[in-house]
Order: C-alpha cells, then structure tokens, then sequence
C-alpha cells in the first residue's frame, strides 16, 4: 500500500480508495481449532473461541498455536457448547433481550438430562460463565419438584443413610415431601 | 458423592432450588445433608435469592376468631393481598395475640406478651422458644 515512492500524483487517490475493498473483502474471519478429548476436531470463528475464557487464555499464552486441545472435554457436549457460543456472539452484536431469553430456554429445552448433565463440567472448565447459569438453571428446573429417589438417580448418587434415619428427617419436616411430582 | 458431576459444580445448582426441595434433598444423602445445613451454604443461598428475585414485601397476616382460633401468613404487597404462605405452629397466643418483635431474613419473632418469644423461621417452618432470660 505504500505509494510514496510512485508518482506522488496518484498517492492521493490510491490511500483513500485501496483500504475500503481490503478490509471488506480480503479479511477472513480467522478460524481457531479445538482437539476433544476423544480426537475430534472443531474448527470454530475466533470469536465463539474467545467466548471461552480458558482457550482465550490458552491464546495469550502461546499465541502461535493453531489447535487448543481439550483434554478434559468429550466431542458432544464441546459440539453443544459451540453451538451455543455461535448464538451468544448473534446477541453480542445485536443485542435483544427477549430473543436472547427464547433461545436459552430453547436450547436447554430440548437436550436430555444427560447432556446438560454432560455440558456442565464442559462450561465450568472453558469458563463460559452465562452458559453454566443456564445449564444450572435447568437441572435445577428438573429436579425442583421432584421426589429424593428421583434426584439420586439423577446424579447418580448412592443413599447412605440407614432407613431409620432417612425416615426419621422425612418425618422432621415431612411438608417437604407434599405436593411432589411423579417421576 | 454423584457419579456424575463433582460436588462444587453440585452445589451451584443447589444455590438454585427453593427452600422445600432443599429440605428435601437434606434426606438424599449424607453428603448432601451436611451441606445444605451448613451455615456457609445457607447464607450464601440467601443472599443468592435476595439478590436474583424482585425484593419483596411480605405483610404477616393475624386471623383470629371469636373461639380464640388464630391463622397467621404471609401475604404479597399486591392489590390483592395474595397469600404467599401459611404459617403452622403449635402455639396459642392465650388471653391475647402474639406481638410481632421484629423480622429478618425469613425470621420472625412473636412475642407473647413479653413472657417469652417464639422465633420462626418461616421457610424451614421451624420455631423455637426462647425464655425470657434469652431475650
């Protein structure tokens, strides 16, 4: 782009013209790649990579690197969590509130309880701190009304109390147990 | 512990529940028990709740009937004066009502008339006496 040595006629013109179709056309958006844990790899916009902190800082670190592995982090749940990374950045750079809300709600609407399970480890370790509070959100949507051995099962947790003391602290506060949906 | 997800990550799921599942899920295990009756948990989810819902007012609401019977709850500051919750404890107030001391974070303390004082913790649905020397 440096004409200053060219007829000094034209430099003019070519500084104020050339820099339009440059930063138009023949900047592509760079794309950064992530290795799951089980090999998969996920070439995503450097602007959904940015979204998670922990590949954010990965960057600053070594800003040579072109593939981020994610050691602790499966292709599903990494592919989930990208797809709602794409719809963030949509937001970021118009910004509505209400659709925002419809997204996220539709979003964990139709996973499993086992994905959003699955996508929580996922948004803790990448540090995507919005997308953790709507994982949250969900179970505890979820599991809110539900019965003790429903949620155990949930989690998959083992009951360790003996049966006179699991009925013994149901009879302590036994309204608690009111009103529970059916599992 | 869950097979699924380790407990810091559970508890900020936890921090989300409503107070009833909360005391229900103090019966799911040990783990899990100790946790949700740590003072360290409990503050933490209040504030959480304080600061993630509209703060609202609630008016404790005394019924008392000509055979001495008293219903008291708490009822939202609307237009139509909703009622939010009942609240059930085995006192009577005898010869007169309960005087309202005071409230705080879901604490409200009931004086009858000034002999003793009763604390009740409106979401556990708990109360406690306390004598006269305490207060």
């Amino acid at each position: 782009m440096s004409s200053s040595t060219d007829s000094p006629t034209l430099t003019t013109e070519t500084t104020q013209l050339s820099p339009q179709p440059d930063t138009e056309t023949a900047k592509p958006t760079k794309k950064i790649t992530l290795k799951s844990s089980d090999n998969q790899i996920f070439e995503v916009e450097e602007s959904v990579a940015m979204e998670f902190a922990t590949v954010k800082s990965f960057f600053e670190d070594s800003p040579s690197t072109d593939t981020v592995p994610l050691p602790n982090v499966t292709a599903k749940p990494l592919s989930q969590v990208i797809e709602f990374c794409k719809e963030q950045i949509k937001f970021k750079a118009n910004p509505d509130e209400a659709q925002k809300k419809k997204y996220n709600a539709e979003f964990v609407t139709e996973k499993s309880d086992k994905d959003l399970v699955d996508m929580i480890p996922v948004a803790n370790y990448l540090e995507i701190k919005d997308l953790l509070d709507v994982l949250n959100q969900a179970v505890a949507d979820r599991i809110e009304n539900k019965s003790v051995e429903y949620v155990r099962s949930f989690f998959g947790i083992d009951n360790d109390f003996t049966a006179e003391e699991e009925a013994a602290l149901r009879r302590e506060h036994a309204w608690a147990y009111e009103g529970v949906d059916e599992d | 512990m869950s097979a699924f997800l380790p407990e810091d990550l559970i508890q900020e799921i936890l921090f989300k529940l409503p107070i009833k599942s909360l005391v229900r899920c103090t019966s799911l295990c040990r783990t899990w028990n100790s946790l949700i009756k740590s003072p360290a948990f409990i503050s933490k989810h209040l504030q959480r709740t304080i600061s993630s819902t509209d703060h609202q007012s609630l008016f404790l609401l005394r019924l008392c009937s000509k055979e001495r019977e008293e219903q008291y709850s708490l009822r939202l500051d609307n237009q139509d004066f909703n009622e939010h919750m009942q609240l059930h404890f085995p006192f009577e107030s005898f010869k007169s009502y309960f005087h309202v001391i005071g409230s705080c974070n879901s604490l409200i303390c009931l004086a009858k008339v000034i002999q003793s004082c009763i604390q009740y913790a409106t979401y556990l649905r708990d109360y406690k006496r306390v004598k006269e020397d305490d207060t």
